[in-house]
């Protein structure tokens, strides 16, 4: 018998030993034997295209992509069978495929065909190479299609319908010539690509490609098309008489030239919470492309439109690359030193003068942990306030709230991968499609695969909704209601988990006590949502084995944004979905390191590891490391900070990445308010709107150009490398912040930001285990890590956060939203993020391929409504609320309903920007402004006007899906024959 | 007070170093008239490669490229040992052509008999048979019909799948 985990298999005579279950693909690579295959790829598994990677079992021709390994497997590699199967196989490739590697862009070391033609010695063209009757595509602002180069491996088929499941591409195998169709048509551009990328990094050569690549690449690839050709046709003639062997030598020779040339740097993408980490492939400063690994912990493969194709910000012309003075009312160019003895002088002016609680810190969550951790200290240890916060007080505070009520940590109760595994996912307030898009292909895969169920809560109709198996639209801000009339139901009709209520949880009956008012009747009077569907989703709920529950700024920007998602964590605990595999809570992050921000202490009542400031032995660890005396004072945080200004408490303000002038609630009264600052430092990489409130500006380096680590929406440490070095004079944030406490007189002197890591981790209990060395390359760590490294994917497996270890109950009351709408101000105004833009924009705005996508930003309005007004997509509208108002074109959409509108977020001045409407109000626990609370009407400025989108955006597009490559269908085609047999039109397909 | 004021970020400009560096070259390569050759070429680049792809595009020169193409694939054909022995070969005997051009004595044909005994001389024909061998090993290929060499040479030495 063989031991468990390890099967025998025979091959060529040769026993080897390895895992069963494995393709036999990957079992003989895993002993050094390298099986040629092309379409066969780990994410995608066995597609059976390429027909190169034949073997022979039993006198029977099997593919190695598709043969499992098993205990006594006899297979024979070399034989004549075998070996002249695959030479048919690899013969028909290149029929389809022209080899002109040298001035191919894909000629990098991982072209998958190249690299098989050379690993098995294939000789010379058998069958001739004939061009397509098809034009190459440039359709796609971002790739390129060559219907020329296409093997018609289906890699990208099934990575766009089964691993992004956006669901777009196909190969119609029953047409004369088959390609790969968008939407069944020829153009890229004009289909519902979503732009993820997905399929060209799967594409295993050039016949999809990312246009940062075309002329690029390589030595010789910048040649002009009419001298590519009539080059490529004298190699192949040339080709006839010596083979492939010394054209292959001159391609290697390229190759290697390219190594030394291109660079590969891993880093962390920086527009969104998920974590995707990927390499970036650079020569000098110009990026190549985006090149997404399997070894990736969160997305593999994947990518959004943004992680593959937005980076090219980064270069911007009008990047800041030099300190900026204010003087004489102007902005004047400075020296560093200048900066920063003016930095110092008049903090320490304003300190002497008003005390340090005059001053506030805004720790960035775009920046680093280490980042983090030095402004909280810089206000802590060098200032001696608790002035500090960050932006998730605009975002994630009510959820982190929700959980230390209830469980106890402040962060998702689990992994992507419990998403995945859960029988059933409760959407609430989140787009996640559009927001957490990579997150979302994980469930859409799950939903498309696996039966996943999922129920979506949300007044818009987006891509979850749209796929999901319940979606329901409660009345604005009611979701409190809902959650808590489902919670009763379950009580009061015993479904719910007795024994883990029981064992887990207290407050039991003080919480089902404050349930009394929840009755159906009142949620379905209050939410608009029939009783008979609340029913429903309880008892599904109720029934579900492993239940998550996802949710997002819909739920926490509300001025009950903490309760209702107390009223998450309520219902998750009541049916037993936390503390096991495949259940939790999870508030998903907006920010790429809004967790990180608050994890290592840019909070104003605690230290890095959410230890409170007030607590006298944690304190006391700080003094002793710091060798300073810390402040117990409470401190502002981001939303409080502007009353303080107008009551003259804050005088002067150190903005580190953040655009607050802009993305706080209530712009005006906001501006307003820095226009009273005695002395504002902000340090960014572009001039925002917030740095012409600035005294000096400090021209800070993005992501790319310093080293650090993040924290994913999952808790996920993740080190991100330098790519490039700093553009011009600027700076990374860390060192800036560093020679900052130096010029106050500080003994700063981090040579990197590995020592502040150093110091972080051996401060905070939190993060004990965290060293450089553990966050090697791709690996990863999900706090709390103890300190020999071991960390946890899973929390409360051992019990809740709290010293008994059980999770508690919290009784709730509703509070209704601050703004209503009423016979003048009709329309609620609902507010967000999209797909192709980050935040306001200062970053996705300066990337020319995102804003070919969404060229500016609009109010969806419903046709309903559309039709009511008179108005169309293109018309131009002023929105008034009872706060300002704000001019935008308008899009007609069923996506909205009635009079609901949709305005995303992307906007940077005070004519369209969504904060022109919103108000001051704020979550009553958590300061987190209420956002998403709007009451307006509407004027009509302009009825005709072009669409806000243009034509080629996604969203006007209607996918196709299917099951996969659908490979049976071609295998049925009259003119396919199996291997070794020849084909007789192998160029075909 | 921190009224709000605009700012146009100018361009990125290059470091000073940088900078200096590269007018110190700009100005070498101007003197050299390097600079011109290049700005000419460049604006023309793309007709001059084309005309000298032109150029190669013709069947002598195809001929040529792909005949010191076969050369090369020979020769890396052939063992660094094998070659060795080879050169030493070819070098003794042009030594021995020249010894035998040189010693200036006639020599006499050696008839019919002369030529028999020839036959039967051991060390001769341990001389001549390489070069037969050669003669042999050159001749068959000279009678077969032209044919891509490539097909050939893989299909032969069992390399390639034959073709149907
Ligand atoms: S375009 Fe698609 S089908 Fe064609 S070679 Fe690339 S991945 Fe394969
Ligand atoms: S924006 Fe989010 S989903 Fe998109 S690549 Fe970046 S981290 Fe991944
Ligand atoms: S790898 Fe097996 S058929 Fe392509």
């Amino acid at each position: 018998m063989p031991e468990s985990g390890i099967c025998t298999i025979t091959v060529d005579g040769k026993q080897l030993l390895g895992v069963p279950g494995l393709p036999l693909v990957e079992f003989l690579a895993g002993n050094g034997i390298d099986l040629p295959h092309i379409c066969y790829h780990k994410t995608l598994g066995a597609l059976q295209t390429c027909d190169t990677c034949w073997v022979e079992v039993n006198g029977e021709l099997r593919r190695g992509c598709t043969l499992k390994a098993e205990d006594g497997l006899v297979v024979d590699l070399d034989g004549d069978n075998a070996s002249n199967a695959r030479r048919e196989g690899i013969d028909r490739i290149v029929a389809r495929h022209e080899l002109y590697c040298s001035v191919c862009e894909n000629n990098n070391g991982d072209c998958r065909v190249h690299n098989v033609v050379r690993q098995m010695d294939v000789p010379y063209q058998r069958y001739p190479f004939r061009p397509k009757p098809y034009a190459i595509d440039d359709s796609h602002p971002m790739y390129r299609y060559d219907p020329d180069q296409c093997i018609l491996c289906g890699r990208c088929v099934e990575a766009c319908q089964n691993v992004q499941v956006t669901e777009t591409l196909s190969i119609d195998w029953k047409r004369e010539d088959p390609r790969v169709l968008w939407d069944g048509g020829e153009k890229a551009g004009e289909s519902s690509c979503v732009s993820c990328g997905h399929c060209v990094t799967v594409c295993p050569c050039n016949a999809l490609i990312e246009k940062s690549m075309l002329g690029e690449a390589g030595p010789l690839t910048a040649m002009p098309r009419s001298l590519k050709r009539p080059a490529i046709e004298f190699v192949k003639e040339i080709e006839h008489t010596v083979g492939f062997h010394p054209i292959f030598a001159l391609s290697e020779m390229d190759e290697a030239w390219r190594q030394s040339e291109i660079k590969k740097t891993k880093t962390v993408c920086t527009f969104c919470g998920v974590g995707c980490a990927f390499e970036l492939w650079t020569r000098g400063r110009k990026i190549l492309k985006v090149q997404p690994v399997e070894e990736a912990p969160v997305n593999g493969i994947s990518t959004c439109i943004k992680g593959k194709f937005g980076w090219d910000f980064v270069n911007s012309d009008d990047r800041l690359t030099t300190p900026l003075i204010r003087e004489n009312g102007r902005f004047r160019e400075a020296g560093w030193d200048e900066a920063y003895a003016l930095i110092a002088r008049r903090f320490t002016e304003i300190r002497d003068q008003h005390g340090p609680d005059a001053m506030m810190f805004v720790a960035s969550s775009k920046c680093t942990n280490e980042e983090s951790y030095l402004m909280q200290k810089l206000a802590r240890a060098v200032i001696g306030t608790n002035n500090i916060d960050n932006c998730s007080r605009y975002c994630q505070a009510p959820a982190t709230q929700g959980l230390w009520r209830t469980m106890g940590y402040g962060g998702d109760g689990g992994s992507i991968s419990d998403l995945e595994q859960a029988e059933v996912i409760l959407f609430l307030g989140s787009n996640t499609a559009e927001s957490h898009p990579v997150l979302a292909t994980r469930l859409k895969q799950a939903h498309k695969h696996r039966g996943q169920k999922h129920i979506v809560f949300d007044l818009r109709r987006h891509e979850m909704a749209e796929r999901a198996d319940i979606f329901l639209r409660p009345k604005p801000g009611t979701d409190l209601i809902w959650l808590s009339a489902v919670s009763k139901y379950i009580l009061d009709h015993g479904l719910e988990d007795e024994a883990f209520l029981k064992e887990k949880v207290k407050h039991l009956e003080e919480y089902r006590k404050s349930l009394e008012p929840f009755t159906m009747e009142y949620a379905e009077e209050m939410t608009g949502i029939a009783a008979s569907r609340l029913e429903e989703v309880a008892r599904t709920l109720a029934a579900a084995e492993t239940l998550c529950a996802v949710w997002a700024m819909g739920v926490t920007q509300h001025v009950a944004g903490s309760d209702t998602s107390t009223a998450i964590a309520n219902l998750l605990l009541v049916t037993g979905n936390s503390a096991r595999r495949g259940t939790g809570a999870y508030p998903m992050r907006g920010h790429n390191n809004v967790q990180g921000c608050s994890d290592f202490g840019s909070m104003p009542d605690r230290f890095p590891g959410y230890e409170f400031v007030s607590d006298d032995e944690v304190r006391a660890r700080y003094e002793d490391s710091w060798g300073v005396k810390l402040s117990t004072n409470s401190g502002y945080n981001n939303h409080t900070l502007v009353e303080g200004i107008h009551d003259g408490k804050i005088k002067s303000l150190y903005i580190m990445g953040e655009e607050m002038a802009i993305m706080d609630a209530d712009a005006h009264y906001v501006q307003s308010a820095f226009d009273k600052l005695e002395f504002v430092v902000v340090q960014d990489i572009f001039f925002s709107r917030t740095c012409e409130h600035a005294d000096v500006i400090l021209p800070a380096a993005p992501s790319l150009e310093k080293e650090g680590t993040f924290v994913n929406t999952e808790r996920r440490l993740q080190r991100l490398y330098q790519v490039m070095e700093p553009l011009g004079n600027s700076k990374p944030d860390w060192l800036i912040q560093t020679e900052i406490a130096r010029a106050l007189g500080a003994d700063w002197d981090y040579p990197s930001p590995r020592e502040i890591m150093e110091e972080a981790a051996s401060l905070a209990p939190m993060f004990a285990g965290v060293t450089y060395e553990r966050l090697e390359g791709y690996k990863s760590l999900q706090w709390p890590i103890a300190a020999d490294g071991t960390d946890t994917p899973h929390l409360y497996l051992d019990g809740f956060a709290f010293p008994d270890g059980k999770a508690k109950l919290y009784p709730l009351e509703f509070t209704p939203p601050s703004e209503q709408t009423d016979e003048e101000f009709d329309l609620h105004v609902n507010n967000g993020r999209l797909l192709e833009t980050f935040h306001e924009g200062n970053l996705t705005h300066r990337s020319a391929a995102l804003r070919s996508q969404v060229p500016m930003n609009f109010v969806e309005v419903s046709p309903q409504l559309a039709r009511k007004r008179g108005i169309q997509s293109g018309s131009l509208v002023k929105l008034i609320s009872r706060h300002g108002e704000i001019q935008v074109r308008v899009l007609v959409t069923d996506r909205v309903e009635g009079k609901e509108l949709y305005i995303p977020e992307n906007a940077t001045d005070n004519i369209r920007a969504i904060n022109l409407l919103t108000s001051d109000e704020a979550d009553k626990d958590s300061d987190t402004p209420a956002y998403k609370e709007i009451a307006a009407k509407m004027e009509v400025l302009e009825v005709d006007g072009e669409s806000p989108l243009p034509r080629q955006n996604f969203r006007f597009w209607k996918p196709t899906p299917i099951e996969g490559v659908r490979t049976e269908l071609k295998w049925q085609r009259p003119d396919y024959v199996q291997p070794p047999k020849p084909a007789p039109h192998p160029e075909k397909f | 007070m921190a009224e709000a004021i605009h700012y146009e970020v100018p361009p990125p400009r290059e470091g000073n170093t940088a900078r200096q560096e590269l007018d110190c070259l700009v100005e070498n390569l101007h003197d050299q008239g390097i600079l011109r050759f290049l700005n000419d070429f460049l604006s023309t680049s793309p007709e001059v490669s084309q005309i000298l792809m032109k150029g190669l595009n013709t069947e002598e020169s195809r001929n040529a490229v792909q005949n010191l193409l076969l050369i090369a694939i020979a020769l890396g054909r052939i063992p660094p040992e094998r070659f060795a022995v080879l050169t030493r070969a070819f070098t003794e005997g042009l030594n021995k052509m020249e010894e035998a051009a040189g010693d200036g004595k006639a020599q006499d044909a050696p008839g019919l008999m002369g030529f028999y005994r020839l036959l039967h001389d051991r060390d001769l024909w341990q001389g001549l048979r390489p070069i037969i061998a050669g003669v042999k090993g050159f001749s068959g290929p000279l009678r077969e019909p032209p044919e891509k060499p490539v097909i050939k040479r893989h299909d032969e030495s069992g390399n390639g799948k034959k073709p149907a």
